[in-house]
């Protein structure tokens, strides 16, 4: 999908959460969102995502203004993952991953929303959980059944707040990786926000670095993650290691 | 980018309009509900009986006549046979009356009542007073069910549906005991018993007027409902008595016809200084032996606020049980009041020696239990 | 790849799960459907006046037959079947049992719904109709008539039953609803909002009653007791006519954002990406919720845990669903209140307790075991 930011702002009272941010994404491509603790990573997801209301700016989806658009419409355009999720104690695996078609359905679930469901399943690789309780599964497992859902909601650009916060090393590529894939294949677009980065700058064809609310850097991520810029917003002296498999950021110390 | 602006603005504010139109739709269906209710409320059977103009003679065309406690004229087809009572100071006025054996069902209240409950040993219990069964209302087939006027039964809905007219009558108040007893009368058709039983009951309190008219002093009285502080209020059957009585009620200016008995405090009860003090004793069991009452006795002088009185200095606190208060013996209660208040118009008045002789004529029974500590001397 | 040491080919279809959840709920709804209908065969049956189920059944039907005896065929038919051998039997059953009957199943369906849409709208599984203040403030409303003797339409209504007392419950019951919306406007529709203003608003309602018992005389005394108490002594077809379509419109209505609820219960910022406008759903459906509450409420008293209990149990019966949890906890809230009521009617006869005191101390024994069980209750 092609979205185009401008001016994107977001006051909370006199604290500037967002301040001018405007990016340009083409369909098919992956943009990571990086920076600090309190950047705004997550409020800029929330703000794309049409959750949070900006106090400045506007968000075009495919050249349409998002605020004039109807929710519904919204719902199967984006599919958002949030960071934060403990609800629903008595619904199934497949339950939760139902809850994608809804944009989609009235009320009766026909074969095919069950069919996208059971491929969203498989995507992720949970099919084998579908029939257990949210409350029986890990926060790792919980964290893949949302994407599930929002995979499930076949949108065509995927919104996700730091979705491997919950999960190991394995699992850790493993989504990042099956997203990518589904991205690509699907002509969809991607805006993760990430706090590792090694993963941004392995999985991603864009990188925006956030400092106090602002671009700091953006651009593809070998241009942008340097040491220089690693060194001016989080203030960690950091090197790059080149090996066989690519480029690694191995950060040293705190800068003093 | 601006006239984007302008545009996302425009869609806010109707935005803001659908939402208030909603509201005001929603507001509107509540008031359309609530009319709804209201008509509903209006346009329902009412169980309350039937009301016609009172005429001079109480037998009609219709039926018989009669005006109930609440000043509400009632008519009825013929005398009741069957009668349920849920009152049982009413239950005691039918007994009076000789209208015992019309009395089909009580309520439980009135059979588990220290002064008259053993009357009723064999009759059919109908439930809760204030929610009588019905199904047990409806097998017994009354033609009457006699209930308190202050506080009507909470399910008269469903007891109507039995084809009993619901009858409100407190039979308590010595302002207003001879008409609910006139109005029993007609009630069961036992006018002559009636008349005879009222004109008793009206001589002692044409005694007691007589006798207090010539008196100018009328002493100060605290009177004391069950819970602490809460007094007689005016217009309340203590109220009534200590007017009655030729005494002065130190609250008869507080409280209103919907609420008798009003909580005062104990610097309202120092400053008032009454010289007498009555203190009302309950149905509960412990309440109608002599210690129970002693006990009552003490621990009203002892408390904070009571103690320092005229009438605890001059020992002239006394018990009074709810069943000489209140009902068709309140002149009882009256007597004693009278005499406590004026000891020298009433020396050759022994109220004990007067309920020995209601009980004789007209209740056998209720001069059982204790119903006034200390004696008067 | 593999999560778990099954093969992929063990893996259930997706659609063939989906058809067995669907089929065990719709047999457990069968299932409470057919409880309801015999509870109700048996609570016709039961009571003071010992009447045979074949006299109930007679007088039902000769019931029917006078009231369409205008109607041919039908009038006919049910005129095969004779009269009652006691007079009485027909004013019981019809008159008396039937009302109470429909009363109770009707107050239970709408505490119920009420009770499992406002837990969904606001996820908090202790969240029910007295939670919200709304109890309080019915019995506020109550309290004023009952000591005072003037409800707020006071004048429109001459005589009649405790219809002032019914009105003015129910006005008061959305007056808190109105009040916590205002608050709303002004603090946002969070859950922790609308639940804290709720239990303020609750206490300050309470308040007043406390205030008015404190005020009020021996026998009003009594008659507020046993309005807060709870019962159905307000049982008449009246009663029923008014309730029913009040029920039946907003229970529809609360049904019918099933999936809307659905997507509430994943979270606000996951509902609000599934297209729901978050704050006019809660909105919504409090005030529905708030409307069904409130008008059976107003006739039968306070009568607690049912909204509580009934959507609990559902839920842990039949998921989280509200397609299947609304029209669950509507039987379900329907079944336990009419049994309690037919034990509060028959248990102690002619006695009866007030049904209000049955459900406090079955919802604490109920909470006292979810409480028990620990963590798995999803209490807290």
């Amino acid at each position: 999908m092609k979205i185009k930011i401008e001016g994107l702002g977001v006051d909370y009272g006199a604290h500037k959460a967002l301040d001018d941010v405007s990016f340009e994404g083409n369909p098919g491509e992956v943009i990571s969102v990086i920076g600090p603790n309190g950047s705004g990573k997550s409020t800029l997801i929330k703000c794309i995502a049409q959750v949070h209301r900006p106090s400045r700016g506007t968000v075009c989806l495919n050249d349409r203004d998002a605020t004039s658009m109807d929710p519904n419409e919204i719902a199967r355009l984006i599919g958002y993952v949030p960071q934060n999720f403990h609800y629903l104690f008595f619904s199934t695996v497949m339950e939760t991953v139902l809850l994608g078609r809804k944009p989609h359905i009235k009320w009766r679930i026909s074969p095919h929303d069950l069919e996208v469901v059971q491929d969203a399943l498989d995507s992720m690789n949970i099919r084998a959980y579908a029939g257990k309780f949210m409350d029986q599964l890990s926060g790792g497992e919980k964290q893949k059944v949302y994407i599930a859902r929002a995979l499930a909601q076949e949108p065509e650009l995927f919104l996700f707040d730091e979705p491997t916060s919950n999960l190991d090393l394995k699992h850790q590529i493993e989504v990042l990786e099956i997203t990518r894939k589904l991205t690509k294949s699907r002509g969809a677009s991607m805006i993760v926000a990430l706090h590792d980065l090694n993963l941004a700058y392995t999985y991603s064809d864009a990188v925006i670095v956030l400092n106090k609310g602002r671009i700091y850097a953006c651009g593809k991520p070998v241009d942008v993650l340097t040491p220089a810029t690693i060194q001016a917003v989080y203030g960690v002296e950091a090197m790059i290691v080149e090996s066989d498999f690519g480029r690694h950021i191995v950060p040293l110390k705190v800068k003093t | 980018m601006e006239k984007e602006l302008i545009s996302c603005a425009l869609a806010q504010k109707s935005g803001g309009i659908i939402i208030k139109n909603r509201l005001a739709i929603i507001l509107a269906a509540c008031v359309v509900l609530t009319l709804a209710l209201c008509l509903a409320g209006c346009t329902s059977p009412t169980p309350a009986p039937s009301v016609t103009p009172t005429p001079g003679n109480n037998t009609t065309a219709q039926g018989l006549t009669f005006t109930d406690t609440n000043g509400k004229t009632v008519t009825l087809p013929k005398p009741a046979e069957k009668i349920v009572v849920l009152n049982s100071d009413c239950a005691e006025v039918l007994v009076a009356i000789g209208a015992k054996d019309r009395i089909v069902g009580v309520a439980s209240s009135v059979k588990t009542n220290p002064s008259v409950g053993s009357l009723f040993a064999n009759v059919t219990d109908v439930g809760n007073w204030q929610t009588p069964n019905p199904e047990q209302i409806a097998l017994l087939q009354p033609d009457v069910i006699i209930s308190y006027a202050s506080s009507p039964p909470k399910n008269a809905d469903q007891l109507t549906q039995a084809n009993a007219t619901i009858v409100q009558l407190d039979c308590g108040n010595l302002k207003t005991i001879v008409g609910d007893i006139t109005a029993m009368g007609i009630i069961t058709g036992n006018v002559q018993q009636a008349q005879e039983y009222s004109q008793y009951i009206q001589s002692v309190i044409d005694l007691v007027k007589e006798r207090v008219a010539p008196i100018s002093a009328t002493p100060s009285v605290y009177w004391e409902y069950n819970k602490a502080w809460s007094t007689a209020g005016n217009s309340s059957g203590g109220d009534t008595i200590m007017y009655m009585a030729g005494a002065a009620n130190i609250a008869g200016d507080l409280g209103n016809k919907t609420n008798q008995q009003p909580a005062v405090n104990q610097e309202f009860v120092l400053t008032k200084n009454p010289q007498i003090i009555m203190k009302y004793s309950g149905f509960s069991v412990t309440n109608t032996t002599l210690a129970g009452f002693s006990a009552l006795r003490n621990d009203t002088m002892a408390r904070t606020g009571i103690a320092g009185v005229d009438a605890v200095k001059n020992g002239k606190v006394y018990v009074i049980s709810s069943t000489i208060a209140y009902g068709p013996k309140a002149f009882i209660g009256l007597l004693y009041m009278a005499k406590v208040a004026h000891p020298g118009a009433f020396q050759d008045i022994d109220p004990a020696a007067k309920l020995d002789e209601y009980a004789g004529r007209f209740v056998p029974g209720t001069n059982a239990t204790i119903v006034f500590y200390p004696t008067p001397a | 790849m593999q999560e778990t040491g099954e093969s992929r080919a063990e893996w259930k279809e997706v659609n063939e799960l989906y058809r067995q959840r669907y089929l065990k709920r719709l047999a457990l709804l069968g299932t409470i459907s057919a409880l309801l209908v015999l509870a109700v065969l048996y609570s016709a049956s039961v009571g003071t006046a010992p009447l045979s189920i074949g006299d109930v059944f007679l007088a039902v039907m000769h019931n029917i037959a006078v009231k369409t005896a205008g109607i041919p065929l039908i009038g006919q038919l049910f005129a095969l079947f004779g009269e009652p051998q006691s007079g009485t039997a027909e004013v019981i059953v019809v008159n008396m049992r039937l009302p109470r009957i429909m009363l109770a199943m009707l107050t239970g369906v709408c505490l119920a719904v009420s009770g499992a849409v406002m837990q969904g709208v606001l996820r908090n599984p202790l969240v029910s109709p007295f939670t919200l203040g709304l109890a309080s403030a019915a019995s506020f409303g109550a309290a004023i008539t009952i000591v005072l003797g003037t409800g707020i339409l006071g004048l429109f209504i001459a005589g009649g039953s405790n219809y002032d007392i019914i009105i003015n419950a129910f006005v008061f019951g959305l007056l808190s609803m109105m009040l916590i919306y205002g608050i709303s406007r002004v603090r946002g529709t969070s859950q922790a909002t609308l639940i804290l203003a709720g239990v303020v608003l609750g206490y300050i309602f309470q308040a007043g009653v406390i205030i008015l018992k404190y005020w009020s005389n021996n026998d009003k005394l009594k008659d507020l007791e046993m309005w807060l108490m709870g019962g159905m002594w307000g049982a008449s077809w009246n009663a029923v006519l008014i309730l029913l379509p009040i029920a039946i419109v907003c229970i529809v209505l609360l049904a019918l954002k099933a999936w809307d609820l659905n997507a509430l219960s994943a979270g606000d910022e996951i509902a609000r990406n599934l297209g729901i406008r978050v704050e006019r759903l809660r909105l919504y459906c409090l005030l529905l919720a708030t409307i069904a509450a409130s008008s059976c409420l107003a006739f039968t008293g306070v009568v607690g845990f049912i909204g509580l209990m009934a959507p609990h149990i559902c839920r842990m019966l039949i998921g989280n669903d509200h397609r299947y949890l609304i029209p669950c906890s509507a039987l379900m809230g329907g079944l336990i209140l009419l049994l309690s009521d037919t034990f509060a009617r028959t248990v102690f006869s002619p006695l009866e307790i007030p049904v209000g005191i049955i459900m406090y101390i079955i919802g604490g024994i109920f909470f006292l075991y979810l409480i028990l069980r620990g963590k798995e209750s999803h209490i807290y």
